[in-house]
C-alpha cells in the first residue's frame, strides 16, 4: 500500500497530537513564567522584610551604627599598631584559645572597637567591639545573612550585604556580606567590613531619590535603607539611617530556571506525544486498517483472477468485525459467490449458443444445397440465381427445373417468419410444388393442392409466398400463378415493365383456396423475380429501397447490357450502406434463347504494334457497318486510343497479345479489350498538362483515357489473371 | 490522312481524314518542314473525322510553339466529335475554336 488509508489516519491522528501538545506546552510555559515572576516578587519582598524584622528583632542596629561609625572615623586610616598584640594579650589573657582563633582582620576589630570606641564612647567602645565579635552573636549574624542570601539564591536572590552610605565621601562602605564566612578565609570576591564602593562606580541611582534598584560593579541590585533609633552620648537620635541592606538578584538565572523547566517538559510532552500516537497507529491498525487490507487484498485478488479469465472461487476476507467491514466482507464474499455463478452460466451458455450456431450454419447449408445451381443454361435458356441470406437461416427459395423438354418451371418464394421453422417449412413446400408441377399440367390445381398440403398439420400458421412460371421455350408462352408474392418483372428491347398479376392467395393460408392460372407471352423477353427483401431493404434512414429504384436499376441493366444480379445486389448493398440485411434477398433471373439480336466481332492479334490499330478500326467499321458514320469514328477513337496506350505502355516483347470483343445488345456495343501485359488500370490514369512529353508518336498521357470515358457509357478495369480486362459500354445511338 | 498548305496573308492548314496514333506523327512531321512566316496560322478541320491523345499532343506542341514565336493558331470548322474530344480534355479552353 502506498500512501493508503494507514497513512492517512495516522497522519491526521500524528497531526492533532503533536498540535495538542505544542498547545499544552505554550499553555504550561505562560502560567510557570508567570507563576515564577510572581514568586520572585514575593520573595524579593519576603526576603525585604526578613531583613528588615531580623534587624529589628535582634536589635543589632545599634552595633551596626556603631560599627558604622567606628569605621567612618578610623577604618581607612593604617591598621598596624605595635599596641594591638600586647592589648589583645591582655584583653584575652584567660581565653588564649579564643585569642589564636581570631584572623587578623577580626584582631584588628578588637583591637580598634576595644581601643578606639573606649576613647570614643569612654567605658563603652570595649563593650561594643566584645558584643559585635562574640561568637553567638557573629554566628547569627552571618548565618543569618548568609542562609537567607542561600534560601534566596534559589529564587533568583544569590548575595546579599549590608553597607553604610559614606555621604562626606561618596561611598558605600560594606559591613557584611553574604559570602563571608566566620572562617578565617572568606569566600571569593567576599567584601570585608571596610571595603567600599565609590558611588560614582554606580549607575547613579540614589535610595534618596527614591530608586530601588541599584547597579552597581556590573550587579543589579535591589536595597532598601535601615533607620533606626540611634542612642549615643548626645542622646537618642530618633530613626536614624543606620544602613543599607543591598539584595542582588539575577534575572537570567530566573530564566534559566524557567528554561529548564521548559526543556524537561519539552522532553516529556513529546515523549508522552510519541506513545500516544504509537498506541493510535495500533489501535487504528487492529481495528480498522488490518480489516480494510484485508477486503482490499481479497478483492484485489478475485478482480485479478476475473481479469485473468482463471478459475474462480469464493476468497473470503474472514473480517469478524461486527462493524461496517465486517458487513461489507459478508457482502463481498456473497457478490463473488453471486460473479462465480453468473460466469459459470455465460460460460455453459456461451457454449450452448455456439453448438447452436454450428449446427444452424449447417443447417443453412443444407438449405443451400437444396437449391439448384444458380446458374443454368443450356441452347434454349438461361437462368441465373442469388440468394443473399440474412444473418439467419431464412425462408427464401428459387427452384428451376424442366417438367419436359420444352417446359421450364421457375419459382421463387418467400416463407414467412425466420430461423429454423421458416427452413423446415421452406424445404417442405419445395419438395411440394416441385411434386405437384410434375403431376399435372395445371398450374393451378398444384397449387391448390400444395396450398391444401400446407394446411395439414400446420399448427405454427406458417405461410408461403411464391411466383410459379411455367414457360413454354418454343412458343415464348408462360402459365403463371402468383401466391400473394411480388410481381415480377419483363425486360426487353422496349424497356421494363412491371408484370400485371392476380395475386391469388399465399400457400398454407386458406384451406381449399382455389388458385388460378395465367397466361402472357414472354417470347425473348427476359423474366427478373425477387423477393421482398429486394424492395424492402432498409437502409439508415429507415427509407426503403422500393420498386422505382428496382426499376431503375433494370431499365440501366437494359439499355447497357449490365448482368442484372450483380447490378442489382450492388445498388441494394450501395443503398443500405452498412445496414444489417433484415430479410434474405433472393432473385431469379430467365433469359430465353433466341437469334442473337446484335452482331458480335472479336479479333485476336499476336505482338501488335501501331499497325493494329487500322488492322481494328476497319476490320469493325466493316463488321458494324449498319452503324451511323460518327459513331464508328467514335469507336475509331476509342480502338486508337486503347491499342495506343497497350503497344506503348503495357507491352512486354513477345507473347503479348491483345483481344478484342464486340458484341452489340439494343443500343449498345459491349467492348472487351483484354491483354497479357504486366497488371495495369489504364482507368486510373489521371491527366496532368504540365507533365507532358512531347514525344512524337506517344499520345498525351492520360487524355487518351479521359476521352475513351466519354465516349462510353460506362468503362471498368480488372484483373483477371493473365489478362488486364477492359469492359467498355458503348451506345450506339448517334450524338445530337 | 492528307495534309494541304497555303501560305498567303494567314497560312492556312487543311486536314482531310483522322488524326490518330499514326497520321498525327505524319501531320508532325509535314507541319514542322514548313518554314511559317505568317503571323496567324488557321487549321482547318471541316475534314477531321476524329482526333485522338495522339493528335492532341500535336496540336499542343504546335501551340507552346507558335506561342513562343508570338503568333496565333485558329481552328476552324471542328466536328461534333472532335468538339467533344476538345471539351472532355479542356482543350477547348486553351485553344481558339471558331
Amino acid at each position: 500500500m502506498r500512501f493508503g488509508i494507514r497513512a492517512k489516519i495516522i497522519l491526521i491522528g500524528a497531526g492533532l497530537s503533536v498540535a495538542l501538545m505544542v498547545a499544552a506546552f505554550l499553555f504550561s510555559f505562560f502560567i510557570y513564567r508567570e507563576r515564577t515572576r510572581s514568586n520572585f516578587n514575593q520573595s524579593l519582598e519576603h526576603c525585604t522584610a526578613e531583613f528588615e524584622s531580623y534587624f529589628e528583632d535582634v536589635g543589632r542596629l545599634e552595633d551596626i551604627s556603631a560599627v558604622g561609625t567606628y569605621v567612618r572615623a578610623q577604618y581607612a586610616e593604617d591598621p598596624t599598631d605595635e599596641g594591638m598584640d600586647a592589648y589583645l594579650a591582655a584583653r584575652y589573657q584567660s581565653q588564649p584559645e579564643e585569642l589564636a582563633r581570631l584572623s587578623l582582620t577580626q584582631k584588628k576589630y578588637v583591637y580598634y572597637s576595644g581601643k578606639k570606641y573606649g576613647q570614643l564612647y569612654p567605658g563603652g567602645g570595649i563593650g561594643i567591639g566584645l558584643s559585635m565579635y562574640s561568637l553567638q552573636w557573629r554566628n547569627t549574624y552571618y548565618q543569618t545573612s548568609a542562609q537567607l542570601a542561600t534560601a534566596f539564591a534559589t529564587q533568583g536572590v544569590h548575595y546579599a550585604f549590608v553597607a553604610w552610605r559614606d555621604e562626606d565621601r561618596d561611598r558605600y562602605v560594606y559591613l557584611i556580606d553574604s559570602n563571608y564566612r566566620l572562617e578565617d578565609n572568606p569566600a571569593e570576591g567576599a567584601r570585608l567590613a571596610g571595603d567600599y564602593y565609590q558611588m560614582t562606580d554606580s549607575d547613579g541611582a540614589n535610595p534618596d531619590k527614591g530608586d530601588k534598584e541599584f547597579v552597581f560593579g556590573g550587579h543589579t541590585m535591589r536595597y532598601f535603607d535601615l533607620y533606626h533609633d540611634v542612642e549615643i552620648e548626645e542622646g537618642v537620635f530618633e530613626n536614624e539611617y543606620v544602613a543599607t541592606v543591598f539584595i542582588e538578584y539575577d534575572e537570567k538565572s530566573l530564566v534559566q530556571s524557567v528554561n529548564t523547566f521548559l526543556y524537561l517538559e519539552l522532553i516529556a510532552l513529546s515523549v508522552v506525544t510519541v506513545l500516544l500516537v504509537a498506541a493510535y497507529a495500533l489501535l487504528v491498525h487492529f481495528a480498522l486498517i488490518k480489516n480494510i487490507t484485508k477486503l482490499t487484498d481479497s478483492t484485489k485478488s478475485f478482480t485479478d483472477k476475473v481479469l485473468q479469465g482463471d478459475k474462480l472461487e469464493v476468497i473470503d476476507p474472514q473480517i469478524k468485525a461486527l462493524d461496517e467491514l465486517g458487513l461489507l466482507s459478508s457482502s463481498f464474499v456473497t457478490l463473488e459467490d453471486e460473479i462465480i455463478r453468473y460466469t459459470l452460466k455465460i460460460e455453459s451458455d456461451a457454449k450452448e449458443r455456439e453448438r447452436v450456431n454450428a449446427e444452424l450454419a449447417i443447417a443453412t447449408e443444407i438449405q443451400m444445397e437444396a437449391l439448384p445451381s444458380p446458374c443454368f443454361e443450356d441452347d434454349k435458356a438461361r437462368v441465373e440465381a442469388s440468394v443473399t441470406p440474412a444473418k439467419e437461416v431464412g425462408g427464401d427459395f428459387y427452384d428451376y427445373f424442366y417438367l419436359d423438354g420444352n417446359r421450364l418451371a421457375v419459382v421463387i418464394a418467400d416463407v414467412t417468419g425466420k430461423g429454423v421453422p421458416a427452413a423446415l417449412f421452406m424445404m417442405k413446400a419445395k419438395g411440394l410444388i416441385k411434386n405437384a408441377l410434375q403431376s399435372t399440367d395445371d398450374l393451378g390445381a398444384a397449387l391448390t393442392s400444395v396450398n391444401d398440403e400446407l394446411m395439414v398439420n400446420n399448427k405454427a400458421g406458417l405461410f408461403v409466398t411464391a411466383f410459379v412460371g411455367v414457360i413454354d421455350l418454343d412458343s415464348g408462352e408462360m402459365t403463371y400463378c402468383s401466391a400473394g408474392h411480388e410481381r415480377p418483372y419483363l425486360l426487353s428491347r422496349e424497356g421494363v415493365e412491371r408484370m400485371e398479376v392476380a395475386p391469388n392467395f399465399v400457400l398454407g393460408g386458406i384451406k381449399g383456396f382455389p388458385y388460378r392460372a395465367s397466361k402472357c407471352k414472354i417470347g425473348g423477353k427476359r423474366l427478373f423475380m425477387y423477393t421482398d427483401g429486394l424492395n424492402e431493404g432498409i437502409n439508415s434512414l429507415n427509407e426503403e429501397f422500393g420498386y422505382d429504384r428496382i426499376n431503375e436499376v433494370l431499365r440501366e441493366c437494359n439499355a447497357k447490357g449490365l448482368d442484372v444480379l450483380p447490378a442489382m445486389r450492388e445498388a441494394l448493398s450501395a443503398f443500405v450502406g452498412g445496414e444489417e440485411p433484415f430479410d434474405d434477398v433472393t432473385m431469379l433471373l430467365f433469359m430465353p434463347k433466341g437469334e442473337p439480336k446484335g452482331k458480335s466481332y472479336h479479333v485476336r492479334i499476336e505482338d501488335p504494334d501501331f499497325g493494329a490499330i487500322e488492322q481494328v478500326t476497319d476490320a469493325f467499321n466493316s463488321a458494324f457497318a449498319h452503324l451511323d458514320a460518327s459513331v464508328l469514328g467514335e469507336f475509331d477513337v476509342i480502338f486508337d486510343e486503347l491499342l495506343n496506350n497497350l503497344v506503348s505502355y503495357e507491352k512486354t516483347g513477345k507473347g503479348f497479345a491483345v483481344e478484342v470483343d464486340a458484341k452489340e445488345q439494343d443500343d449498345n456495343v459491349v467492348l472487351t479489350v483484354s491483354s497479357n501485359g504486366a497488371p495495369f488500370d489504364p482507368l486510373a490514369v489521371k491527366p496532368n498538362v504540365a507533365d507532358q512529353s512531347l514525344v512524337a508518336g506517344s499520345g498525351l498521357g492520360g487524355f487518351g483515357i479521359t476521352i475513351v470515358k466519354s465516349l462510353c457509357a460506362s468503362a471498368s478495369y480488372e484483373r483477371i489473371e493473365p489478362n488486364n480486362v477492359l469492359t467498355l459500354v458503348k451506345s450506339t445511338r448517334p450524338k445530337g | 490522312m492528307e495534309v494541304r498548305f497555303e501560305h498567303g496573308q494567314e497560312f492556312n492548314v487543311k486536314i482531310i481524314g483522322r488524326l490518330d496514333t499514326v497520321t498525327s506523327a505524319q501531320f508532325d512531321q509535314a507541319i514542322k518542314s514548313e518554314t511559317i512566316t505568317e503571323n496567324k496560322v488557321v487549321l482547318d478541320f471541316s475534314e477531321v473525322e476524329y482526333i485522338s491523345s495522339a493528335g492532341l499532343r500535336v496540336l499542343l506542341a504546335l501551340k507552346r510553339e507558335l506561342d513562343d514565336a508570338g503568333k496565333e493558331m485558329e481552328i476552324h470548322h471542328i466536328n461534333a466529335v472532335v468538339r467533344e474530344i476538345f471539351g472532355v480534355t479542356g482543350f477547348i479552353n486553351v485553344l481558339t475554336v471558331k
